[in-house]
């Protein structure tokens, strides 16, 4: 047995929307990235959304997120960036290099510059039979459906009217379900108007101040107990399936492995790498782009991955300094305008559930 | 259940059907979709008993992430099913509850 | 004389402008910032009903009314199974979800172009008409949920850690004993030291401890990550 070891110029961690476009703008500037990501095929989040995406045509609105992740492979593709899939970084180590599990081998990296660009990891929400089966987080019950296909269940419960919960809600209608009820601790919705108004529009009913009490089930769940919080009542919904959507929180290992330097921001989801305007992290040739940095929106992902493509390539001494100046400016005003809306309070799943304790 | 027909992804197009066998009993699944998947539209939700309170447990993150939904395969203890590919004539064992 | 106009439930400042996009009239306007709700100029609308296939809120509707008649014509986005069929008789939904009528499906366009939007054309009353929201997609288990006595007060233990099964109860008496620095909690409850690399349960167990010690999470310190990040079987690092 031995270990090999590879070298490369500049490995992309993460074929998500972020991860491809860091990669797209790398090769732009003749650079050969090779990109890992751990799953069957690349796009990220963006494979199991069926909804039409906001944003603007530079970042593919009005498509199905889907399509917008096939697009990016396309390009990468067409461009002949090597995406290794099934690929596993599953270690960073301080002296740089990468440990890959894919399913025939074990083997290291070695890279001058790393792009991390791992997403985010739904947050949990414990109770009493949270451990049943049939009780899911939401990306797993998309998974099921939208990737494989299979229907999670007849009859949901929703936790949490986040975007993500309002979304996952609607495309388990869609998928063939009915959904039973969404509890929200908050007194308001937290996701934006009209991916709520879907859902109302189909007399879907949101409860506002409810709290999850437990789940009851023998080999798997049967029912939830729902307290109004408001008249201390409480409600049992007879369902097969509770799907749980409060929050994301970044996937920060591996750059805490590295030794990147943390901050935290509630806002962006808890802990998240620190990096500059130019997404260099603390650690000399480590990027991050995407949701690792704070988890916000795809169309933010991708310009961050170009960000985090222009600076490494602008260290491997790929670019001129003020040509990169140039193309950086674009996309940070780009940034301005999609961020011009974070100041207000819509669409946020993260700070809710952060407020709210994540047990009962 | 399998979702057959989708209002946005159509018609499931997923590779030849084949035959498994959980706890013995032949059921069918796709090639190559995760065996969690195929374990859940068969209708099994407890995947695996617990150590400490022997008590029922299924997927519950569907991308290899959370180990609740290890299972026996082929005579393999605890293999994660939503990160392992069925095969034709796989055998997996189950709680029988 | 006929009159073709739309209706857009679009209310809220959020970063979209499909609309204005695919308008061929320019009726549609958001402009910059992108996060501006939708201003519409009826007078250049032609009523080609490409805004409302194309909007990911789902949110606009076409109206085609004629003046003496008592019926009108809502065009509304659709993305369920089964499509309904022209001529078939359909329970008309309002902004809430609530049946407020029966109207004829007239037509049903699912085209490629509509990218799986299917515009169904429901002929209704004037009466309900602009309320017209929603066809019924299905009967479906509405059974009301069933009041429970008594639930409030019990306190039912459950686990805060799924791979290590800790209990929750476990917790609070170790920090009660004085571990609240999390490291030294985790040694002592196992908590996070499970297979799934403390993904879910040490969020858990650093709120916990942010209830019993009234700092907040952030100052409590971060997360450790050891290589690595999912669980390698011996036999596969030495196949
Ligand atoms: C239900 C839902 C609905 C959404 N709707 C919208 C929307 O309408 N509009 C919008 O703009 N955004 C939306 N988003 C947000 C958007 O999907 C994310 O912001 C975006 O996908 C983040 O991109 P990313 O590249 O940072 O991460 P991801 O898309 O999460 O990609 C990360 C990739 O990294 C891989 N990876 C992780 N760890 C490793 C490792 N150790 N080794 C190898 N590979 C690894 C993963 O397999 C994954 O493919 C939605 C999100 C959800 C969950
Ligand atoms: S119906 Fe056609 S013309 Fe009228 S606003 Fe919509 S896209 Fe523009
Ligand atoms: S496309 Fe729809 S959701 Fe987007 S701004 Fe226009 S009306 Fe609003
Ligand atoms: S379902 Fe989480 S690891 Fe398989």
């Amino acid at each position: 047995m031995s270990y090999t070891c590879e070298e490369r110029d500049l490995v992309v961690i993460g074929a998500g929307p972020a991860g491809l476009c860091a990669a797209l703008e790398a090769v732009s500037h003749k650079c050969d990235p090779l990109v890992l990501d751990e799953n069957h095929r690349g796009g990220g989040q963006l494979l199991k959304q069926v909804h039409k995406f906001f944003g603007s045509h530079h970042h593919g609105a009005g498509k199905r997120g889907f399509q917008i992740g096939e697009e990016l492979v396309e390009k990468c593709e067409e461009k002949q960036v090597e995406i290794r899939l099934n690929s596993l970084a599953a270690a960073f180590f301080q002296d740089g290099s990468i440990l890959v599990r894919d399913p025939k081998k074990i083997y290291l990296l070695k890279s001058k510059a790393t792009i991390i660009a791992t997403g985010a990891v739904e947050k949990p929400l414990a109770f009493p039979g949270w451990t049943l089966p049939g009780v899911m987080g939401a990306g797993g019950a998309q998974t099921l459906m939208n990737v494989h296909r299979v229907l999670p269940g007849r009859r949901i419960a929703m936790v949490g009217s986040g975007n993500v919960g309002l979304i996952v809600a609607y495309q388990l209608v869609q998928a063939g379900a009915s959904i039973a009820c969404i509890i929200e601790v908050d007194d308001k919705v937290k996701g934006y108007q009209v991916h709520r108004d879907k859902l109302r529009k189909l007399g879907i009913k949101i409860l506002l101040r409810h709290r999850v009490v437990r789940a009851e089930g023998d080999d798997c769940v049967r029912a939830v107990l729902v307290e109004d919080m408001q008249t201390g009542r409480v409600f049992r919904y007879k369902v097969d399936g509770i799907c749980l959507a409060v929050g994301m929180s970044p996937l920060v290992e591996l750059p805490l492995m590295r030794g990147c330097e943390l901050e935290y921001n509630l806002r962006l989801g808890g802990w998240v790498v620190r990096h500059d305007e130019n997404m260099r992290t603390s650690c000399p040739n480590v990027y991050v782009a995407g949701d690792v940095s704070g988890v916000e929106e795809a169309s933010i992902a991708m310009e961050e991955g170009r960000l985090a493509g222009i600076s490494a390539c602008v260290d491997l001494g790929l670019i001129a300094k003020g040509k990169a100046q140039n193309k950086r400016k674009e996309i940070l005003e780009r940034l301005r305008e999609l961020r011009a809306i974070s100041g207000k309070e819509v669409g946020e799943d993260q700070r809710s559930s952060e407020e709210r304790n994540l047990t009962v | 259940m399998y979702i057959y027909e989708h209002p946005i992804l159509g018609k499931i197009n997923k590779s030849p059907k084949v035959t498994i066998y959980i706890n013995g009993r032949p059921h069918e699944g796709y090639l190559g979709e995760p065996v969690a998947s195929a374990l859940w539209a068969a209708g099994v939700r407890a995947y695996k008993l617990t150590k400490r309170f022997h008590e029922p447990r299924g997927p519950f993150c569907f991308i290899g992430r959370c180990t609740d939904c290890e299972v026996e395969i082929d005579g393999i203890p605890r293999v994660k099913a939503c990160v392992t590919p069925v095969k034709e004539g796989m055998s997996i064992r189950v709680p029988d509850l | 004389m006929k009159r073709k106009y739309i209706l857009i439930d679009c209310f809220q400042d959020i970063p979209c402008n499909p609309c204005e996009e695919i308008c061929p009239h320019k009726a549609i306007e958001v402009g910059s910032p992108i996060t501006r709700t939708p201003r519409y100029y009826e007078e250049r609308c032609d009523g080609c009903a490409k805004c409302v296939a194309v909007c990911p809120g789902l949110c606009i509707y076409l109206v085609e009314e004629e003046e003496g008649s008592d019926k009108m014509t809502i065009t509304l986005p659709y993305e369920f199974l089964p499509l309904p069929r022209k001529g078939e008789l359909a329970s008309v939904l309002d902004y809430n979800g609530r049946e407020v009528g029966q109207g004829i499906v007239k037509r049903v366009k699912n085209t490629k172009s509509e990218n799986g939007t299917a515009l169904i054309s429901v002929e209704v009353s004037r009466a309900i008409g602009l309320a017209a929201r929603n066809i019924l997609i299905r009967k479906t288990d509405d059974s009301e949920p069933e009041l429970v006595e008594g639930e409030r007060e019990s306190f039912t233990d459950f686990q805060i850690c799924r791979c290590e099964e800790v209990l929750l109860s476990e917790l609070r008496t170790l920090a009660k004993m004085g571990i609240v620095f999390a490291p030294n909690l985790r040694r002592f409850s196992r908590v996070g030291l499970g297979l799934c690399q403390g993904k879910a349960c040490s969020e858990l167990m650093f709120s916990e401890l942010s209830n019993i010690t009234g700092m907040t999470v952030g100052e409590l310190g971060h997360p450790k990550a050891r290589p690595p990040v999912r669980p390698i079987k011996l036999r596969e690092l030495f196949g």
